[in-house]
């Protein structure tokens, strides 16, 4: 029984929200799509505890606050810390993956050069994260 | 006859009646004289002969009494008579112990005294000082010295009578005396000074071997004594530089009677003589004079070296470039050598007698400089680095190499301490220090610099992909077939574009990457690698031989080998390929080859196919990076890479990596 899931997406490229958007649509998911353009917004939305979101999609390359530092706060925060958060990314660079898993992610997603990849990829990781049992905030 | 003539002979017989009466008378006269003489004559002798009676009995009462031991012995040598002396010099018991003389006398001397006084008995005289090693009836074995006279009866000796004194200590003490006279003269002898003892007159009582030995005297040691000193003066003066002030010096000396002592002289064979004169006098009164030479070449030539020794050394402190300075135990400074004041800037006057740790070492460092100061009290050697303040206040980075000073007692009085001014040294350190820092940040950034640009040229091309893939899938029914191909090219070129910044950022983290080495098994890697590699099936990949492990990166050297190997199967034109991965082991380095039957590569390719963005063939799976990044993979082994190719025949590639 996969449920619906509502997901952050922090990201600044606006054709890559698009394609997000596109995907799931393709792909008829129901889950929500709340988009941030950068971190500082994605800050902004999440004070609202009310309504926090199930998981979070992160891009790393931002303007503002990047990916890297806006995780940080996360995992420092009591509430926000128990958020999954998979990085999505073009960055394959060892030292980005290796201090996201130090800080604490749920997975490291690299973005495929070839849209239908990318659909497939997006399709396994919400699919994955609709089946987990999340804490309930 | 004459009545003349007759008167003339009455008065001459006259005169001759009464000559012979006068004459009578005097005879008369005389005879009478003569009697009593005679009368007073014999008077006299009985007198005389009483005299000597009672001077023979006190003789006697002499003898008995004397100190001296007194015996009267018969021809054979039985005691007659002896006083009490003599009983207790010959260890008899009494006056009237019996005793033959002769029994004493030790054997060896027997014949001896028994001829002594054979002779005396036979002729006459007596025997005086007769030496004679008696054992006396109590066993005491002494020297006794005898003087004895014979007694004759009738003109026949009948016994002898003499003194036997015992000479035993004397004699001992004689030869005591004569031994350590002896004892002196070997001494002097063998004195390693020179002696010439000389007499008021200057003739010569003594000189030793030493002596004629210094200045090659002929003759032997005691055939000069007694001669004339001038001689041998006049002989050995040759032996000296300045002959003539030997001479003059020596006369000087003697006409003097003072002492001159440590006269230095030089002879023609360069050594070294110190000269004393000692004159000799007893009782206020000149005696003779000493002359005694001591040979001080080898010394004086010590002393010499020494002095050299001492005059190098203290030039090479002086002009050495290092800065020396030396303290007493309360840190003052006793000594500097001219580095030290042109490294402080400093005069002398300056810092003699001042605590050098007060002023010189930086705030910063004087704590460094206690510590080192306590440690060289405690018997320690140390070196150090301390940021000095110069007299211009400039600060200086000394390298300082301390050590503890002794004096002769084994106390420590101080230190020395060698400074060495490594202010240039330190700053091109601190240079190379911060360039590599730098070089270091420089890196890193570049690193960084490199995934941003890939990220960044990679995003518009997904985005492009992303878009062009939803015009297809939006215009399905609507666009040609031309179209269709066009936009597969455009996904195509975008395929190879995202390669190329694959590879470029690839090639730029080479080296600058976190890479660790570990024990790599090229062998499983290898093997492993043919079984993922995309190969067609009518090209044969094969391991000759078995593939070492050695110690690398592992994710480069399978990137290594998966472009050779892939290159290799690449370019295969034959209809059946063949691929051959061996390797042989080559002092520190493996050395491993890919051998493919493909195109070829032509010679004056070979050195420009390592270089970056240059394919050989135009091809849309290939970028030309693969080979420089094979290259880098290599360098970064340790190891080199070349080929051996013939055009339409196939290519060898071999390269070698360091075993550990």
């Amino acid at each position: 029984m996969s449920k619906v899931l509502n997901v952050l997406v922090i990201e600044d490229d606006v054709i890559e929200v698009m394609k997000l958007n596109r995907a799931i649509s393709s792909l008829q998911l129901k889950h929500n799509i709340i988009e941030a353009n950068n971190g500082e917004e994605a800050l902004n939305i999440l004070q609202n505890k009310g309504e926090l979101p199930d998981i979070i999609l992160l891009d790393l390359n931002m303007p503002k606050l990047n990916g890297i530092e806006f995780l940080t706060i996360l995992k420092n925060d009591d509430v926000l810390r128990y958020i999954p958060t998979i990085i999505l990314t073009t960055s394959s660079n060892q030292r980005d993956l290796l201090e996201c898993y130090k800080i604490g992610i749920a997975g490291y997603v690299i973005k495929p050069l070839k849209y239908e990849e990318y659909v497939s990829k997006i399709e396994r990781v919400l699919g994955y994260w609709s089946i987990n049992e999340l804490k309930q905030i | 006859m004459s009545q003349d003539k007759i008167d003339i002979l009455q008065r001459a017989l006259n005169r001759e009646k009464a000559a012979r009466k006068q004459a009578e008378a005097i005879l008369e006269q005389k005879s009478a004289e003569l009697y009593e003489s005679n009368q007073k004559l014999a008077e006299a002798y009985t007198s005389l002969e009483s005299t000597f009676a009672k001077t023979d009995s006190q003789l006697q009462g002499v003898f008995e009494h004397i100190v001296d031991a007194y015996v009267v012995a018969d021809v054979e040598g039985n005691i007659i008579k002896m006083n009490a002396a003599a009983v207790t010099l010959l260890g008899l018991k009494s006056v009237k112990d019996s005793c033959n003389l002769m029994d004493l006398v030790r054997p060896d001397q027997y014949i001896d005294v028994f001829n002594a006084f054979n002779v005396v008995y036979r002729e006459g005289g007596s025997v005086s000082d007769l030496v004679v090693n008696i054992t006396t009836k109590d066993h005491r074995k002494i020297i006794v010295q005898i003087n004895a006279s014979v007694i004759y009866d009738n003109g026949v000796p009948i016994a002898s009578h003499g003194i036997v004194r015992d000479i035993t200590q004397s004699k001992n003490e004689k030869e005591k005396l004569i031994e350590s006279e002896e004892r002196l003269a070997a001494l002097i002898q063998n004195l390693e000074e020179g002696v010439l003892l000389e007499d008021e007159n200057r003739k010569i009582i003594l000189v030793n071997n030493k002596f004629c030995e210094f200045f090659n005297v002929k003759k032997q040691p005691n055939e000069l004594v007694g001669k004339d000193c001038l001689p041998v003066i006049e002989e050995i003066k040759h032996s000296f530089k300045d002959s003539q002030k030997f001479i003059t010096d020596i006369t000087a000396a003697f006409n003097s009677k003072k002492p001159v002592l440590n006269e230095d002289l030089e002879t023609i064979d360069d050594r070294i003589f110190e000269r004393d004169y000692i004159p000799i006098f007893r009782d206020g009164v000149y005696k003779g004079h000493l002359w005694k030479y001591k040979d001080f070449t080898i010394r004086r030539q010590y002393r010499k070296s020494l002095e050299a020794e001492k005059f190098k050394y203290s030039s090479i402190i002086s002009n050495m470039n290092l800065g020396l300075l030396e303290v007493d135990v309360n840190d003052r400074i006793v000594m500097a050598n001219k580095s030290f004041y042109d490294m402080t800037g400093y005069a002398e006057d300056e810092i003699i007698g001042k605590v050098g740790k007060d002023f010189l070492p930086s705030d910063e460092d004087k704590e460094i400089v206690n510590e080192q100061n306590r440690n060289r009290k405690k018997g320690k050697t140390d070196s150090y680095e301390v940021r000095i303040k110069n007299k211009a206040g400039e600060l200086r980075h000394w390298l300082v190499s301390g050590a503890p000073n002794y004096n002769l007692k084994g106390e420590v009085v101080g230190s020395i301490g060698i400074n060495f001014d490594i202010t240039d040294i330190k700053s091109l350190q601190l240079q190379k220090e911060n360039l590599l820092k730098k070089l270091e940040k420089s890196n890193d950034e570049l690193y960084e610099y490199a995934h941003v640009v890939s990220h960044d040229l990679k995003s518009p091309l997904r985005s492009i992909n992303a878009l062009v893939s939803w015009l297809k899938e939006d215009n399905k029914d609507k666009l040609d077939a031309v179209s269709l191909q066009n936009i597969a090219h455009i996904e195509t070129t975008l395929e190879k574009m995202e390669q190329l910044i694959t590879d470029v950022l690839e090639y730029s983290s080479i080296g600058s990457e976190d890479s660790e080495k570990e024990e790599v098994n090229v062998h499983t890697l290898v093997t492993d690698l043919i079984g993922i590699l995309h190969k067609p099936s009518h090209v044969n990949v094969t391991v000759l031989n078995t593939l070492p492990s050695l110690n690398g990166n592992r994710v480069k050297l399978q990137q290594l080998f998966q472009n050779l190997m892939s290159n290799a199967i690449k370019f295969i034109d034959k209809e059946a390929g063949l691929v051959e991965i061996d390797v042989q082991a080559k002092g520190d380095f493996y050395q491993f080859s890919v051998k493919d039957n493909g195109i070829g590569i032509d010679k004056k390719f070979h050195d420009k196919i390592f270089k970056i963005f240059l394919s050989l063939n135009k091809r849309k799976d290939s970028t030309g990076i693969g080979l420089s990044i094979v290259k880098k993979i290599v360098e970064m082994h340790e190891g080199e890479i070349w080929l051996e190719s013939e055009p339409t025949k196939g290519t060898t590639f071999y390269f070698t990596l360091k075993k550990t």
